[in-house]
């Protein structure tokens, strides 16, 4: 790629699609030159918006383009099939969280990727989130010492809908809140042992909007996760580590560098972030780490691994909630 | 722990004829305390309880049964610390005896005089919040050391000694009764044979959930003793209540840590007053020997269900009356 921008096509333009695309239109180092959906218009609205063409189908995207990646933000039961296609293609594929929606799946995309040696990075944003990152370094520096009990939280005040909350496609705040506390904590804390989790739905059949995952590490650590689609306004992560040597806190409602008081301008979008008023916002830096790493220049951040591993944590989780057994991940 | 606290509350009351004091192992203190206070001590058991009408036990846990028993025996009512026993079978036998001899066994459980807890428990239960699909709470403290850390002393560590508070407070405000318990329990705080650090998951019957911190996880630079928070989410709203969160935060020049100073109400000193009304009016009190019964419960549960690695069901005991709530 030498010195051009890395040129990209996007698969799936919903919500993850268009703040791919935000981003890559403030990252020096990608063009978008793509966008494919299975429902065409919403390609054609986000292609239009950010001046990309339109893919009429999969095989178009991967094979007709002059492209050096995809970026996939279909639903997660629906990130096999164009990651394949990619592999197949010869191009490097980026996937948003979660990696799939089964272990087979991811399974299969990994093996994709190390046959064609081809980079398979998935989006855990919340390694980019500026006050995670430094939660993470505090902790791998020895600031609390050994870690004994962990709480993390994260709360949204968009309902779920669509597919987020059909048990099958989805898997409501477990695996779509959930896998970012369960990716950074496999990294902070190392492997986890056994997994617990009780989680309770707003309707009727419907995928969870509240849960409470128990983890055990293999260190002896215990920590706590809630997933919670059920708050009132706004955004929020909180938590804390306690340790053998010291306790840090956490909390982004507390924890705010601009507060301001007028009238909102409209309801939150789902899956806002909190303005975090740093030099680049989580998406950014994340692009800009992508390009890196596609330029040779840095290694991936999230290794496929780690990915997949994450995902197991989430799975058992939701199959714990299901069942009330107590799993391995 | 909560003896000082407990004396102050009674040494302010003007209704009280005699304040005597037994103390089982020190008497050193126990005469040093009366002269500080003004109160008299008792030279042993059958002399304190010869003239006593009530008694307060804030013994080693493992010694409120005997003296709550023995107390009973002799027609003194009692206010036993929490846990209420380190056993089941003791706990039956102290609700059992105060049941038949008719007098009042309370449970040293502050919390539910909180007027906080007290407004989150009203609209729960009056349905304000909608369904209550779910509860998160905690329970955390800095780690009290004496007693508390001897395990043939205490009976336990963190989770015996802060689990049984919200088990009790889960109850009020469900109106359900604990069935199944999780729990993770740990020693990485400390790294002592006593557990330090403790996670449940208190399944009501009804399907509400609550997780539960207990752990001693606050160090010892922390600005105050700990916490109990309940996060509430109801299928219409959500609320949380933090019972000791009415506080000034001062920062003192150094070399002294900053603290947290609380300005709620004084909960102990409510707990006397339920308590002392409840033998005056011949009524049930309000955290009652049933309360701390059921919260044994649940502690002991969690024990078991950490050697087992699985959930165990809290066994069904006899109903309780909540009407004092």
């Amino acid at each position: 790629m030498g010195d051009r921008p890395v040129r990209l096509a996007i698969a799936g333009a919903g919500h993850m699609g268009a703040r791919h695309a935000a981003a890559i239109r403030t990252c020096e180092s990608a063009e978008l030159v793509a966008v494919w959906s299975r429902t065409r218009a919403h390609a054609a609205r986000l292609a239009g918006e950010h001046g990309a063409r339109v893919a009429e189908s999969l095989s178009a995207l991967v094979e007709s383009f002059d492209i050096d990646a995809v970026i996939v933000c279909t639903p997660p039961a629906h990130h096999a099939e164009p990651a394949l296609a990619a592999f197949r293609a010869g191009k490097h594929v980026i996937v948003e969280k979660p990696l799939a929606r089964s272990i087979s799946h991811g399974e299969r995309m990994i093996e994709a990727a190390d046959a064609a040696g081809l980079f398979l990075m998935t989006a855990h944003v919340a390694r980019h989130l500026p006050l995670l990152r430094t939660l993470h370094d505090q902790v791998l520096s020895g600031a609390i010492g050994e870690i004994a009990m962990i709480h993390m939280s994260r709360e949204t005040a968009t309902a779920l809908s669509g597919w987020r909350i059909d048990p099958a496609e989805g898997g409501g705040v477990v695996l779509d809140l959930g896998i970012h506390e369960f990716d950074w904590l496999l990294w902070t804390a190392g492997p986890v042992e056994r997994v617990y989790c009780r989680a309770a739905s707003r309707v009727r059949d419907a995928a969870a909007a509240y849960a409470l995952t128990t983890l055990r590490f293999r260190s002896g650590a215990i920590a706590e996760v809630e997933s919670s689609a059920t708050k009132g306004e706004g955004f929020r992560i909180s938590g804390e580590l306690a340790g053998d040597a010291g306790l840090i806190t956490y909390d982004s409602d507390r924890d705010v560098a601009l507060s301001t008081d007028l009238e909102p301008l409209g309801r939150a979008e789902y899956g806002g972030l909190p303005t975090s008023f740093t030099r680049a916002s989580p998406f950014l830096e994340q692009m800009e780490h992508w390009m890196r790493c596609l330029r040779g220049q840095e290694r991936p951040l999230v290794k496929p691994s780690e990915a997949l591993d994450a995902l197991r944590v989430a799975l058992a989780a939701l199959e714990s909630a299901r069942s009330g057994q107590v799993l391995p991940p | 722990m909560h003896a000082r606290s407990y004396l102050n509350a009674v040494c302010a009351r003007d209704d009280l004829d005699e304040i005597l004091l037994l103390e089982e192992t020190n008497r050193d203190l126990a005469h040093q305390i009366a002269a500080q206070t003004g109160v008299s001590v008792a030279s042993g058991p059958a002399e304190f309880l010869e003239r006593v009408d009530a008694v307060i036990i804030t013994s080693d846990n493992v010694h409120h049964a005997p003296l709550a028993l023995a107390a009973a025996r002799a027609g003194v009512h009692a206010l036993v610390e929490k846990p209420l026993a380190t056993r089941i079978p003791d706990a039956v036998a102290m609700v059992e005896a105060y049941r038949q001899a008719s007098l009042v066994l309370a449970t040293s459980f502050p919390c539910p005089f909180s007027p906080a807890f007290q407004a989150l428990a009203a609209r729960a239960r009056a349905g304000e919040l909608g369904d209550v699909l779910a509860l998160r709470c905690t329970n955390r403290g800095t780690m009290p050391g004496g007693f508390f850390i001897e395990r043939e002393r205490s009976g336990g560590g963190a989770v015996i000694d802060h689990a049984v508070h919200v088990a009790d407070l889960l109850r009020r405000i469900t109106g359900r009764d604990p069935q199944r318990v999780y729990a993770e329990i740990g020693h990485g705080l400390y790294h002592q044979d006593w557990d330090d650090s403790g996670l449940l998951t208190i399944e009501m019957s009804g399907g509400t959930f609550s997780t539960l911190d207990c752990s001693w996880s606050r160090p010892g630079s922390f600005p105050t003793w700990g916490d109990v928070t309940i996060k509430l989410i109801g299928s219409e709203a959500s609320a949380t209540a933090d019972l000791f969160g009415q506080r000034l935060e001062y920062y003192p020049a150094e070399p002294a840590r900053p603290k947290w100073i609380g300005w709620g109400s004084d909960l102990d000193a409510l707990l006397i007053d339920d308590f002392l009304e409840a033998i005056r009016a011949g009524r049930q009190p309000v955290s009652s020997g049933e309360d701390g019964l059921w919260a044994l419960r649940v502690a002991l549960a969690a024990y078991a269900s950490a050697q087992a690695g699985a959930p165990v069901d809290v066994l069904p005991g006899p109903a309780v009356d909540r009407e004092g709530l």
